[in-house]
């Protein structure tokens, strides 16, 4: 297993390459440029000024040179500077991380726990009302886009009820762990939804299925009590699919809090990614691009890895 | 089917219920250990929101908007008031202008300190100009101050500013260019200084509040300067809230959880019957056009200019998109110093347009549909441009209309060959000087944004005479029959200046504002602004 890790993670760095190449690539054909970005549409700028500002920006150079040059510098923990603020991508990216994971983090644990939850619940009482209410759930929650969530729980919970702030990741002059958490719940829970949707229809699916297996019956035969049969017969066997759904969520998440961040105000890095691409701010796109890659990348090997953890028959060599 | 004893997946229910009821008693009592408590008088706002924003724009050199904040904590030489129709002193006491428009010289305001306590003096003045106009500094604001010849400093209360040439929209150029400290800022090559974090670490200025604290992608904090020179601000705190997503910020306002913001037009309406809240319109300042690439033959002949005029019902536009709240203007300008009285108001004419359009043999140079360029995304912007479609088909004009980002928008106006025509929003104000570069034929693209390339040698005469005019009855009449001359040309096809709007808790007492280009500019008293508990 150890050696499996090993490779797979060796393995990440012909695929970073690829992905820095494709972006580089892909952010040289869209049109307009950081100046074009920095300059107002209707500011009035010498020739001299705006070649100056080019050359400031290290915009004059070919491509492949600012490519090659980028890579020297991000192989040694250098990230360059964002063209919009000067300030060093690595801080502006360290500073926006740990807000959305977070946020996805949350998330994610959210909508897999109550996701599983009702899965099973809804499972196990197959064809009552409960079922119906929790199935009728999952296809809103599935089929509502995540900005519109977004827009009805802002106006809904914050401004009709006000339990909720209407944005943001604290009060200014407060930063305490319950404010944290108070500005947290509403967005979270809002990006948890098509989550713990997807998550328990799929558990409802596969529980269902294996309730009907053989071994199940062996173990109620055996005079187990129900609470067994299902949590370590049932569930345990229901599970791998579940895993691999899971992982498949983290890159949904990313895009799905590009959103929400907005409209939360939520200083996280799908918030940066916007502003960075309306500033055509090439080396924070980059820096962004990259670190997403690894996150992402590092979720399907955790997701292969679980499934070892899951089902014992599976193993890498 | 078989049901299971009620034990197993009905002690999740249980459980499922339990966890459901605690978490939503729990949320309101969260609510309630949230209010603050503090007996401090605390201004919350989101300053940067709306297009005369710029969020997390701390390098006053650099910035393309953000006017309004960057004001709080700096200062500059001259402001507009709020109409913006007279310029009056701010760090300048009062200024002379010697009778060949030459040198300015600015008396300083007595008693004015940095918030690190050290005196203002001519010298920051001078070290500002110098920066500005140093192109390291990489400042855009730096460009008009490029006739700036020498800034000299006889005494620490004096400045003399001598120019190369006259230009009479100096007094103009200064409302950009706020005052920095030469003791802090020296040390910094100019270069390194667009790369500094001072700008958001420690900044000192001489408005009424200074730096407090800064959060990262939230909220900018500023605290009462105690001595500031025209007394003690009556706000402690000053707070601008970032909200990329413009429709929060006007939720939080409405919440309460914010004391001001920018509006849409469709937001500014549907508030204004909130009892807690006052909705401020003012003149964007900003005249929406079509400019004409000329390059294109199709354009050559001024009657098929003026045949979109004619073409386009700008008064219905106006009064159904833009319900009343645009001014209509047929030459950029709407200032009506700078507007004669008979120029032509192009009423809506589609029989005249027609007619043109034949003389001018448009049958059988039409061509190709028209691609129209915008970098307006909102949705006023985009039914406006659907009229404009309507009408210009019942004419016979063809066009297309395509919405691109700004970067891109750049881009395609700086190739001459790639677009035909663009919808755009140029400043008209306050000073008429801003709209030259729009079609003097020195100004075409790097230099200027005269994009279409045309050259007309009556208007640049006017242009360059306007500049060079100190003398403003005089100047008034120089730009009158450069407007006139605009208008019968028609480099651009003038359509209206919109206004724009704010809305601001009715707790906030003595707030002045107004929606100008880029913000700010303009007097607005902030240390007399006051809020009710």
């Amino acid at each position: 297993m150890g050696q499996y890790i090993q490779r797979r993670l060796l393995m990440l760095i012909p695929l970073l390459l690829l992905v820095t190449i494709l972006s580089f690539m892909l952010l040289q054909l869209t049109p307009g440029d950081p100046l074009n970005a920095y300059v107002p549409p209707d500011a009035p700028m010498s020739a001299a000024a705006r070649a100056r500002l080019r050359h400031q920006l290290g915009l004059d150079k070919p491509a492949a040179e600012r490519y090659f040059y980028w890579l020297r510098e991000t192989v040694q923990g250098n990230l360059g500077v964002s063209t919009s603020t000067f300030e060093p991508v690595r801080t502006v990216i360290g500073r926006r991380i740990g807000p959305t994971l977070l946020l996805m983090g949350t998330a994610l644990v959210i909508g897999v726990s109550l996701g599983l939850l009702f899965g099973i619940v809804a499972a196990l009482r197959r064809n009552t009302w409960l079922d119906l209410v929790l199935t009728s759930f999952a296809i809103l929650g599935i089929s509502v886009p995540v900005y519109l969530a977004g827009l009805i729980g802002l106006y809904v919970f914050s401004l009709r009820l006000g339990w909720f702030p209407t944005g943001g990741f604290s009060a200014p002059d407060n930063g305490s762990l319950a404010d944290h958490i108070w500005h947290l719940i509403l967005p979270a829970l809002i990006i948890a939804i098509q989550y713990i949707a997807s998550t328990m229809r799929y558990t409802r699916g596969a529980m269902i299925e294996a309730m009907t297996q053989d071994y199940v019956r062996t173990a109620r035969a055996k005079g187990l009590r129900s609470t067994a049969v299902v949590m370590r017969h049932a569930l345990k066997n229901a599970l791998l699919p579940i895993v691999t759904i899971i992982g498949s969520y983290v890159p949904a998440l990313i895009a799905g809090a590009v959103f929400i961040e907005s409209i939360f105000s939520w200083p996280g890095m799908g918030q940066l990614f916007i502003d960075s691409v309306t500033a055509r701010d090439y080396p924070l796109i980059m820096g962004l691009i990259l670190v997403l890659a690894v996150i992402i990348l590092l979720a399907n090997l955790l997701t292969d890895v679980t499934y070892a953890i899951v089902d014992p028959r599976i193993r890498y060599e | 089917m078989h049901r299971f004893p009620a034990r197993g997946p009905g002690a999740i229910a249980r459980w499922l219920a339990v966890f459901l009821f605690v978490f939503v008693a729990s949320v309101p009592g969260m609510a309630l250990a949230n209010q603050a408590t503090s007996g401090e008088k605390v201004l919350t706002g989101a300053f940067d929101v709306g297009p005369g924003g710029c969020p997390e724009c701390f390098n006053p050199l650099t910035a393309g908007a953000g006017f309004t904040w960057l004001e709080k904590y700096f200062s500059t030489l001259v402001l507009y008031d709020v109409n913006y129709t007279k310029l009056q002193g701010e760090l300048a006491k009062s200024w002379d202008v010697s009778a060949d428009g030459l040198t300015y010289t600015f008396h300083l305001q007595p008693d004015v300190t940095w918030h690190d306590g050290q005196p203002f003096t001519s010298a920051d003045v001078k070290f500002t100009i110098d920066l500005a106009k140093n192109p390291d500094s990489g400042s855009w604001i730096g460009q008009k101050f490029t006739g700036v010849a020498s800034v000299e400093t006889p005494d620490d209360a004096t400045a003399v500013v001598k120019l190369s040439k006259p230009d009479a929209a100096m007094l103009d150029n200064f409302t950009f260019l706020v005052m920095l400290p030469e003791h802090a800022l020296k040390d910094i090559k100019p270069a390194d200084l667009v790369k500094s974090d001072w700008w958001h670490t420690d900044p000192i200025g001489t408005g009424p509040f200074k730096w407090g604290k800064y959060v990262p992608g939230q909220y900018v904090e500023l605290d009462a300067y105690d001595t500031y020179w025209r007394g003690k601000p009556k706000l402690d705190k000053l707070i601008n809230r970032y909200y990329p997503e413009a429709g929060s910020s006007v939720i939080a306002l409405r919440k309460g959880e914010i004391s001001f913001t920018y509006l849409q037009m469709d937001e500014a309406n549907s508030l204004a019957k909130d009892a807690n809240l006052k909705v401020i319109a003012g003149p964007s300042q900003v005249a929406n056009a079509l400019v004409f690439n000329m390059t294109d033959p199709r354009f050559k002949d001024v009657q098929v200019r003026q045949a979109f005029m004619y073409a386009i019902d700008r008064k219905t536009i106006v009064d159904q998109l833009y319900g009343g709240k645009a001014q209509l203007s047929s030459c950029m300008l709407t200032n009506s110093a700078y507007v004669p009285k008979d120029v032509n108001p192009y009423d809506y004419n589609p029989d005249k347009a027609k007619e043109l359009l034949k003389a001018a043999n448009w049958d059988s140079i039409k061509g190709k549909p028209i691609e129209v360029v915008t970098y307006y995304q909102d949705q006023t912007s985009q039914d406006v441009l659907v009229a404009m479609q309507q009408n210009l088909q019942d004419v016979g004009i063809d066009i297309t209309i395509r919405v691109v980002d700004t970067p891109t928008f750049q881009d395609i106006g700086a190739k001459t060959s790639d677009w035909t025509m663009m919808y755009v929003g140029g400043a008209n104000g306050p000073d008429p000087a801003v709209t030259g570069p729009y079609f003097i034929s020195s100004a075409t693209p790097p230099t200027g944004v005269n994009r279409g390339h045309f050259s007309d040698a009556t208007i640049d005469k006017l242009y360059a005479e306007g500049q060079t005019t100190v003398d403003s009855a005089k100047r008034a009449q120089v730009y009158q029959q450069a407007c006139d001359a605009v208008a019968n040309q028609l480099p651009w096809a003038s359509m209206w200046v919109a206004e724009r709007f704010g809305g601001v808790s009715t707790k906030v007492q003595n707030f002045i504002w107004t929606p100008g280009p880029g913000g700010g500019r303009y007097y607005d008293a902030a240390q007399d602004w006051d809020i009710a508990s």
